[in-house]
C-alpha cells in the first residue's frame, strides 16, 4: 500500500477516534471540528461549524472565507469572502507565529485575499514553509510550474516540490504533478503512487457522496471519473465515462432540488 | 458418514445460534483431499507460494471448507442498488460472520480433539501480508478444490448460493470422502459470457475482464473505508451471482 495512503488514512482514522470520544464545546474545539469535517469531505457541515464559530475563532474566519471564496460546501460568495480573510489579515498578518497561520497569511498574499497581493512576501512565508507544510510546498510547486510571483518557470522543481507536497499528506499534489507531466499514463515515473492515489480519492468521493449527497458531490464524482483512470485502456475510458454520465445526471438532479 | 455429520452439524448449530439481527441461509459444506493434486498446482496458478493442508498439519487428511452464505434480503438490496455500494450492513455482515467463522472454527477444533482429531487452520481474515496483498492459504481455492463452488469473473468464489458470504476452512487428520467436484462453472460469463455485471459496477475498474488489480481495489477501499469504519465493497458481489450460482 502506498505510504501516502497509510499515512493520510491514518491521520483520518486518528481524528475519527478522536470525534467519536469528544464533544466539541469551546470555540477552539468547534473550530478543530470544523476541520475534521472539511479533511471527510463533509464540507455542509464544516461550513455551518464555521458558521457558528467565525466570530470566536480567527482561523475560522479564514476558513470559512476559502470555503466562500472557491463555493466548498456552500454558494460561492467572493465579497463576503474577501470581508473575511481582510478581518483575518487585521488580525494575522503580524502575528503569525504558527505554521498553519503563516500558511494562510501567506495564502492571502498570494492571492489578493483580503489584501493587495504581494507575491514576494507570499513567496518568503511559503519559502520558510517548505519542507514541513504540504500546502505551501505545493504553493511552490504551483509557482515553479506557472512562473508565479517571478519565481522563474522550472518544470524540473515544480516536479521536485509536488513531489515534497505528496511526502507531506497534500492530497492531490502527485494528481497535480501527473497531470503537468502530460498524463503519460504507465510512462509516468511515479505511476503506482498516481494510481493508488487517484483510487484512494475516489473511494473518498464516494462515502463523501453517501454521506451527504449533494450536487456537488456528485460532481466530483463525475469529474473524477470523467478524467479517466492513469493509464486506462479505451474500454477503461469509456467505462469511467458512463459512471461519469450517471453521476453528472445525480448532480443535475439535486442541483435542481437545491435551487432556492 | 458420523465424523462428515457432526462436522456440519457443528457449523449449522453455530450459524443458526447468531444472534439477531444476523441471520444466514443454510451453510455449503464441502470437503477436499488433503493431498489433492490441485494444491500443488496451486503457487503456479496463484503466482505466489501457497501451503499445502500439510503445512498447517502434518498428518492432514481432509480439508473442511464452509461457506456462509449472507440472507436473502441483504442481497437483493445491494443488487437493487444501482449507484453507490455502501452499505453500514454489508459491513456489518462481514465483520459479525468473521467471527461467526472463528467461532465455528474453535468450536469444531475442541469437539474433533474430543474425539481424538486434531484440526488447524489460518484465519477468515487478515490472514494477508498487507504489502503485497497475497495470502499463503487460500480459503477460496480450498472451497473449489473441495467441490462447493468455482472462480467467477468477478475473482470471488461462487457457490450454489451464490457468491454473498464468507468462508473458512480447516485441515484435520480424520478422513472425510471428498466432495464430488463437478468443474461446472458457477459464474455465467465463464458459462455462455452473458454476464459482465461486476465489471460494470467495479467503482474504481480495478476488476476487468483481463483480471483484478488488487492493489487499485485496495486504494479504493481504503478512500471508501476512510473514516467510516466500515468494510469491503459489495459491488462485485451485486450481480445475478449474489444470491445463487449457475452451475445448473
Amino acid at each position: 500500500m502506498s505510504d501516502f495512503i497509510n499515512k493520510h488514512h491514518g491521520k483520518v482514522i486518528e481524528e475519527t477516534i478522536f470525534w467519536m470520544e469528544h464533544e466539541p464545546v469551546s470555540a477552539a474545539e468547534r473550530y478543530r471540528h470544523s476541520e475534521y469535517s472539511y479533511l471527510i469531505l463533509h464540507y455542509k457541515d464544516a461550513v455551518t461549524e464555521l458558521e457558528a464559530v467565525a466570530e470566536e475563532s480567527i482561523m475560522a474566519k479564514y476558513s470559512l472565507g476559502y470555503c466562500y471564496y472557491y463555493g466548498i460546501g456552500t454558494m460561492e460568495n467572493r465579497n463576503k469572502a474577501q470581508k473575511l480573510f481582510q478581518e483575518f489579515m487585521e488580525k494575522m498578518k503580524e502575528k503569525a507565529f504558527a505554521e498553519e497561520e503563516k500558511y494562510r497569511v501567506a495564502m492571502c498574499y498570494g492571492y489578493g485575499l483580503g489584501i493587495s497581493a504581494d507575491g514576494k512576501e507570499a513567496l518568503e512565508l511559503f519559502t520558510s514553509l517548505e519542507n514541513t507544510h504540504g500546502g505551501a510546498a505545493y504553493e511552490k510547486a504551483v509557482a515553479y510550474q506557472e512562473g508565479k510571483w517571478e519565481i522563474g518557470k522550472s518544470k524540473e522543481k515544480a516536479g521536485v516540490f509536488y513531489l515534497k507536497a505528496h511526502e507531506l499528506l497534500y492530497e492531490g499534489a502527485i494528481l497535480s504533478l501527473y497531470e503537468m507531466d502530460g498524463r503519460k499514463g504507465k510512462e509516468f515515473p511515479y505511476y503506482e503512487e498516481v494510481k493508488s492515489a487517484y483510487s484512494y480519492l475516489i473511494g473518498r468521493y464516494t462515502l463523501a457522496a453517501r454521506n451527504q449527497p449533494c450536487a456537488d458531490a456528485y460532481m466530483r464524482l463525475a469529474k473524477i471519473y470523467e478524467e479517466g483512470f492513469p493509464g486506462d485502456d479505451r474500454e477503461g475510458l469509456d467505462r469511467f465515462l458512463e459512471k461519469a454520465k450517471k453521476y453528472y445526471e445525480k448532480a443535475r438532479g439535486f442541483a435542481q432540488e437545491e435551487l432556492p | 458418514m458420523e465424523l462428515e455429520s457432526l462436522i456440519k452439524n457443528i457449523i449449522l448449530q453455530e450459524t443458526e445460534n447468531v444472534e439477531a439481527p444476523f441471520v444466514y441461509r443454510t451453510p455449503v459444506v464441502g470437503f477436499a483431499d488433503a493431498k489433492d493434486e490441485m494444491y500443488r498446482h496451486l503457487t503456479e496458478i496463484i503466482g505466489n507460494p501457497q501451503l499445502l493442508p500439510t503445512d498447517l498439519l502434518k498428518e492432514a487428511k481432509t480439508v473442511v471448507v464452509f461457506f456462509i452464505p449472507y440472507p436473502e434480503k441483504l442481497g437483493k438490496m445491494i443488487q437493487k442498488e444501482k449507484d453507490i455500494w455502501i452499505f453500514k450492513e454489508w459491513s456489518s455482515y462481514y465483520l459479525r460472520t468473521n467471527k461467526l467463522l472463528s467461532d465455528i472454527a474453535k468450536r469444531l477444533i475442541k469437539e474433533l480433539d474430543q474425539i481424538g482429531i486434531i484440526a488447524a487452520g489460518e484465519p477468515p481474515t487478515d490472514n494477508y501480508n498487507p504489502v503485497n496483498l497475497t495470502a499463503k492459504w487460500g480459503h477460496k481455492s480450498s472451497a473449489v478444490i473441495a467441490g462447493i463452488g468455482t472462480f467467477g469473473l468477478n475473482h470471488l468464489l461462487i457457490t450454489k448460493s451464490g457468491t454473498m458470504g464468507r468462508l473458512n476452512s480447516l485441515v484435520i487428520d480424520g478422513y472425510v470422502k471428498p466432495t464430488e467436484r463437478t468443474n461446472k462453472p458457477q459464474c455465467l460469463y465463464y458459462k455462455n459470457g452473458s454476464c459482465k455485471i461486476c465489471v460494470s459496477r467495479c467503482p474504481s475498474g480495478a476488476l476487468t475482464e483481463k483480471g483484478i488489480d488488487k492493489f487499485r481495489c485496495n486504494a479504493y477501499l481504503t478512500g471508501k473505508n476512510v473514516h467510516f469504519t466500515g468494510q469491503g465493497c459489495p459491488a462485485c458481489s451485486s450481480g445475478p451471482c449474489a444470491l445463487k450460482g449457475f452451475a445448473d
